[in-house]
């Protein structure tokens, strides 16, 4: 019989129920101890914050993680984004378990690099993450599968097939992206 | 769990001290051995005891149940398995079942046995061959012809590291543990005093407690107990538990009968979930990190840090 663990007994489900849709708190999450090196990334983060308070976070940590830090400022995320996924590959390649990573800045690029690690073997408890900003969402199309850039928090024509897709409020950690669902487009009268 | 009878094929002896005996299981006719994970164990109705037994093999469509028991020497169900089971006698077992499981997206395993503590490992390794996820091993032992470390060193090649004595198994652990790449997960089974000291040292290395795994061969050493008082969620009804009995005594004593098998904190029958009150767990199935956050105990062998427990009975 698997172990059972509280706090959240199964028949105690809070109402409203909860959603996939990630919840930020308004100060990034302190870095905890136990991790033998660090990467840290600042991913068009406005304020910066984050990064200084885990760079403070480190410093007062005996001994200290060594920790290699990546700015990438907002004009230059597209394109990193783009090469994430190799860069990650790489990046966890070259470390070895004990290895934590600290993720802040636009939301899109947090869970975009959050599903990268997974995908590269770290665990959630791995993991710090902090979007203090939004700036649009990245939405899977569950026709053709293709992950396209959305600028609002509603629609999105999808850039693979094309279809309009409704942004659902479902958030996949393994994709780091939204679900979108389709619209069916008005029609004339008498369409098929 | 359920239990079932088996009829004993075979007894194959290991080594030179004759201390280790593989014990070949098959099933009554017409019947077959239910499946289960690498890793798993087998509970014997040994004599005296309830017995968990790792298993030998993979778990995948078993046509026999191979164990390895190493006689303990105190008068418990191992001696009895050595001095009174022959080819051809019926056993009744239970199970199989176990939390030492495979992890199938781990991106390395890393094996650890110490001496005996092969039994699982042997199993994990026969798996990682099979579905070809890539690993290693480290085993221990100190006489020279170790039980099963040719077949474990058939099936591992040069991905198994042998070594001698315990100082040279820290040392090749405390290594392993700073080198394993990103994603993977190490399994140890050994005695609770090397455990506890994987798990410290994984600690130290970075492991996250998640990609720890740890098997004991042994059931834990109880300590000196304390007297204490559980209630009845149901009824309020208050129950003192003597320093000298064990909760589930002194449930069965108040006509409170719980499900039960090993009664060693193994195989996880007598759960019972607590409501108030902090347990002293001191069982083999929640994992370290689990234990302060636990709602369920197994009353075979746990207690109480507080003075008063109120379970969900």
């Amino acid at each position: 019989m698997p172990p059972l663990t509280h706090p959240a007994a199964a028949d105690d489900i809070a109402w409203p129920p909860r959603t996939s849709r990630p919840e930020w708190p308004p100060s990034p999450p302190a870095l905890p101890p136990g991790a033998t090196a660090w990467t840290l990334l600042s991913l068009g983060s406005p304020s910066g914050e984050p990064l200084a308070r885990w760079r403070r976070d480190l410093a007062a940590m005996t001994p200290q993680p060594p920790a290699s830090v990546v700015e990438i400022d907002r004009e230059a995320l597209d394109g990193w984004l783009a090469l994430l996924p190799l860069w990650f590959a790489a990046e966890a390649a070259r470390n070895v378990v004990g290895w934590r990573i600290a993720v802040a800045g636009e939301e899109r690029a947090v869970l975009a690099v959050a599903a990268a690690a997974r995908s590269a073997g770290l665990l959630p408890t791995e993991m710090v993450l902090h979007a203090d900003v939004a700036n649009g969402k990245r939405v899977y199309c569950p026709s053709c599968s293709a992950v396209t850039d959305a600028a609002g928090d509603d629609r999105v024509r999808c850039g693979g097939c094309g279809r309009l897709l409704v942004i659902q409020p479902h958030c996949s950690r393994r994709r780091g992206a939204y679900l979108g669902t389709l619209v069916h487009e008005a029609k004339e009268p008498g369409d098929a | 769990m359920r239990e079932f009878r088996v009829r004993v094929e075979a007894i194959v002896p290991h080594g030179s001290d004759g201390r280790v005996r593989e014990f070949a299981l098959a099933p009554l006719p017409g019947e077959r051995l239910p499946a289960h994970e690498p890793g798993a164990h087998l509970f014997v109705h040994a004599g005296p005891a309830i017995n968990a037994y790792s298993l030998l093999g993979d778990g995948i469509l078993p046509d026999r149940y191979r164990i390895a028991v190493q006689r303990m020497d105190r008068g418990g169900g191992s001696n009895w398995m050595h001095a009174r089971v022959v080819a051809g006698d019926i056993l009744t077992v239970a199970g199989p079942n176990g939390t030492f499981s495979p992890v199938p997206d781990a991106r390395h395993a890393l094996f650890i046995a110490a001496g005996i503590g092969i039994t699982p490992i042997l199993a994990h390794a026969r798996a990682a061959v099979r579905w070809n996820r890539p690993f290693s091993v480290i085993h221990a032992h100190r006489t020279p012809d170790p039980p099963l470390l040719d077949e474990l060193a058939a099936l591992a090649g040069d991905r198994l590291v042998r070594v001698r004595h315990r100082n040279a198994l820290r040392e090749a652990v405390a290594s392993a543990l700073r080198c394993q790449p990103v994603g993977s997960h190490a399994w140890a089974c050994g005695p609770a005093a090397f455990l506890d000291w994987f798990l410290d040292e994984g600690q130290r290395a970075g492991w996250v407690p998640e990609r720890l795994h740890v098997e004991a061969f042994a059931a834990p050493v109880q300590t000196a107990n304390e007297p204490f008082t559980v209630s009845l969620r149901s009824s309020g009804r208050r129950i003192a538990v003597p320093a000298d009995v064990s909760l589930l005594d002194a449930l069965d004593g108040a006509g409170v009968r719980l499900p039960r098998l090993c009664t060693r904190g193994v195989c996880g029958e007598c759960a019972v979930r607590v409501r108030a009150g902090t347990p002293d767990h001191r069982d083999l199935i929640l994992g370290r990190d689990q234990r302060a956050t636990a709602s369920v105990m197994y009353p075979c062998v746990s207690r109480a840090r507080s003075a008063e427990l109120e379970l969900d009975l």
